[in-house]
Formats: C-alpha cells, sequence, structure tokens
C-alpha cells in the first residue's frame, strides 16, 4: 500500500536531524511501514529519522552517527529498566530491615523489662555477660550464642543466595518485551 | 514513762567478707538458714521442717536454696559488701505476709533497695518477720535511721489498723453468741 510520508513531528523536534530535510515520496508495504513505525517509537524518533538511520546502517555509512540518539535511548531505556529492578530489590531489603529492626527493639525492651522485674536492683549488671572467660557461666552463654550465630549466619547466606538467585531473574527477564512493550 | 510500742523494727548490718577481707556469704548463709529452721542442734538427726517461707519482695514464695543462690550471686557475682538483717516485730500480731512486703517497699526509697527476701514467723509469743537485704554500700547513720523509722512508724499503722478490725471481729462474735444460744434453746423446747 502506497502512502505519502510525513514527518509527524512537530517543526522543533526536527532539529534533532543533523542537515537540512528534504521531502521525498516513498512506497512502503504495510508490514514494512509497521516495523519501522515499532522501531522508531521504541527509539525515540521520528518515522524519517528512523528510516534514514535504519538504510545508512544498512549501507554501513559513516554518518550512521544517526543511530547515536537511538542507541542513547536505547541505553537509557535499558539504564532505567536496571535502576527499577535495583529499587525494588532495595525497597525490599529496607522494608524487611526495618521490620527486623522494630522487632528486635520489641524483644529488647521486653527483656530488660522482664529483667528488671525479676532483679530490680542487679538487672543492669545482669545485662552484661563478659567476655574474659573466668566466669563459667558467661562464657557458656557466650558459646550458646555464638552456636545460634553461626547458624543464623548460615540460614542468611541461604536466604541471600536465594534472593541473588530472584535478582539473575529479574535481570534475565525479557527485557525486550519490557522496552518494547 | 516509756511509750509503749505497737510495733518495732530493729536493724543490723553484716560485712560479706571473710576474714581474708575476700567476699564472704558464709555469715550469710549460716543466718538464712538459722531463719529457716532454727539452730541446728535442735533438729539434728529429725525431720526438719521450715518456720516459715521465704517470700521475695514481689510476695512471690520462693524455696530455701533458691534464697541461698540469690544471696551467694549478690555477694560473690554483682559485689553486695552489706548485708542487712531486719527484724520487724508486731505487738499483737495479724499482720499478713504483704503487710510486711509493703512496709519494706515504703523504705525501699530511702534505702535504695528494691529487692530482700523475708521469713515471718508465727511461732513465738510475737509475730515477727525476718529480712535480708543488700548493699553495695553503707548506709549513712542518718540514713538507716531515717529507713528504720519510716518502717517503723508504716509497721505501727499497719498493726494499730489490724488490732482495731481484730477486736471489732471479737466485739461482733460476743454479741452474735448470746443471741446464737437463745436461738438454740428455742429450738430445743419445740
Amino acid at each position: 500500500m502506497a502512502e505519502q510520508l510525513s514527518n509527524p513531528l512537530p517543526d522543533d523536534k526536527r532539529t534533532r536531524r543533523p542537515d537540512k530535510t528534504y521531502s521525498k515520496h516513498i512506497m512502503l508495504t504495510e508490514f514494512g511501514r509497521e516495523k519501522i513505525e515499532a522501531w522508531a517509537k521504541a527509539n525515540g524518533l521520528n518515522f524519517s529519522a528512523s528510516i534514514e538511520t535504519l538504510a545508512l546502517m544498512g549501507l554501513d555509512d559513516e554518518r550512521s552517527f544517526y543511530a547515536i540518539p537511538a542507541l542513547r535511548a536505547t541505553t537509557l531505556q535499558g539504564i532505567r529498566l536496571s535502576f527499577n529492578r535495583i529499587a525494588r530489590l532495595l525497597s525490599d531489603i529496607a522494608i524487611e530491615s526495618a521490620a527486623s529492626r522494630t522487632m528486635s527493639e520489641a524483644i529488647m525492651l521486653q527483656l530488660i523489662r522482664e529483667l528488671s522485674d525479676e532483679h530490680p536492683d542487679d538487672f543492669k549488671a545482669r545485662m552484661i555477660i563478659s567476655r574474659d572467660g573466668r566466669n563459667p557461666f558467661h562464657a557458656s552463654i557466650r558459646a550458646y550464642h555464638e552456636g545460634i550465630k553461626t547458624t543464623v549466619e548460615q540460614e542468611a547466606i541461604r536466604r541471600l543466595k536465594k534472593s541473588v538467585s530472584r535478582v539473575q531473574e529479574l535481570f534475565a527477564g525479557d527485557e525486550e518485551e519490557e522496552m518494547h512493550g | 514513762m516509756a511509750k509503749r510500742r505497737l510495733a518495732i523494727v530493729r536493724g543490723e548490718r553484716i560485712a560479706n567478707k571473710s576474714v581474708k577481707g575476700r567476699p564472704s556469704y558464709a555469715q550469710m548463709k549460716g543466718l538464712m538458714n538459722y531463719i529457716a529452721y532454727g539452730r541446728y542442734e535442735d533438729h539434728f538427726d529429725r525431720d526438719v521442717k521450715q518456720r516459715g517461707i521465704w517470700l521475695d519482695q514481689k510476695g512471690q514464695t520462693v524455696a530455701h536454696e533458691e534464697t541461698l543462690h540469690w544471696a551467694k550471686e549478690k555477694v560473690h557475682q554483682y559485689g553486695y559488701e552489706y548485708t542487712y538483717q531486719l527484724l520487724l516485730s508486731t505487738r499483737y500480731g495479724g499482720l499478713a505476709a504483704d503487710d510486711f512486703n509493703h512496709v519494706l517497699q515504703q523504705g525501699s526509697e530511702l534505702s535504695g533497695v528494691r529487692e530482700w527476701r523475708a521469713m515471718v514467723h508465727e511461732d513465738t509469743g510475737n509475730q515477727h518477720a525476718h529480712v535480708l537485704l543488700l548493699r553495695r554500700e553503707k548506709l549513712s547513720n542518718a540514713l538507716y535511721k531515717e529507713w528504720q523509722q519510716r518502717m517503723q512508724a508504716e509497721l505501727e499503722h499497719l498493726q494499730a489498723e489490724r488490732h482495731q478490725e481484730r477486736q471489732l471481729e471479737t466485739e461482733l462474735v460476743l454479741e452474735a453468741a448470746p443471741e446464737q444460744a437463745r436461738s438454740q434453746g428455742w429450738e430445743m423446747e419445740l
């Protein structure tokens, strides 16, 4: 189907073209026109600039620098997508961290409250668990704590690996689809 | 003429130290055993029964062994160098264990001590409570006196209240007794 093509963008947008432009009637198939329009939309260019860029790229012409805006647009869109993914992950981490902190504080306060209720004169001293190893009771508490810490760290690593696989999953997503709709 | 007091609070300070000056709760342990079981030789080769129940500052029952552990921990782990042994004695008795705890709570503001172990003895002519409290430092004489006086005033106040309540109860019982006798008599006639 023949169609007279004109630049759909307003005049001020034409300044993106490096040289003066001239109108030229060309004949395109419906399929070809749709593909070029999709490419133009995806790369933030108007129809004429797109068709010229694609043609020059095909000819391996030096002046294919017309592709620069398109590449720039593609790169920017890629960065934007990556940023959004990282922002989503960071939000997840921030939410989880805030919730953990609130819960830890609540547990800590409850512990102090219970201890002060049971030992009103010594609760501050009882909060101190010495490290010098001379007190066998404190040493056993420290040893037990170390054991728990190791287990929890291993669990955290396991969960992190799971999160990393989620990151990989996110980044391995159909970027083209997300970018071009 | 000396005033007849309704209650008396007496105290004694014990240094929790050995002869060599090291932390020691041996004297305190002996005292606690004495408070709980009386003189050891009186019970030799016999099943020993406690003279009362150990109570903590919340009025909760504590086993004798736990009380010993509490004292030992205070002396050896938390550096309490002095023990105050108090005797809270009442003229007419009738006070509940909570009353003695209330008296001690009134004094804790002055002594700065919020933990103690107490045992009420009902097996003598005068109801009394033995109390053990520990401090890291000595109380000044002036503060000790103020503390003792405040507890004594509170104990006297409670003793007066309880005594009055008991007198009232006795009067009511006596008033009700002739009525009951008459009622029984009529029933017998019928």
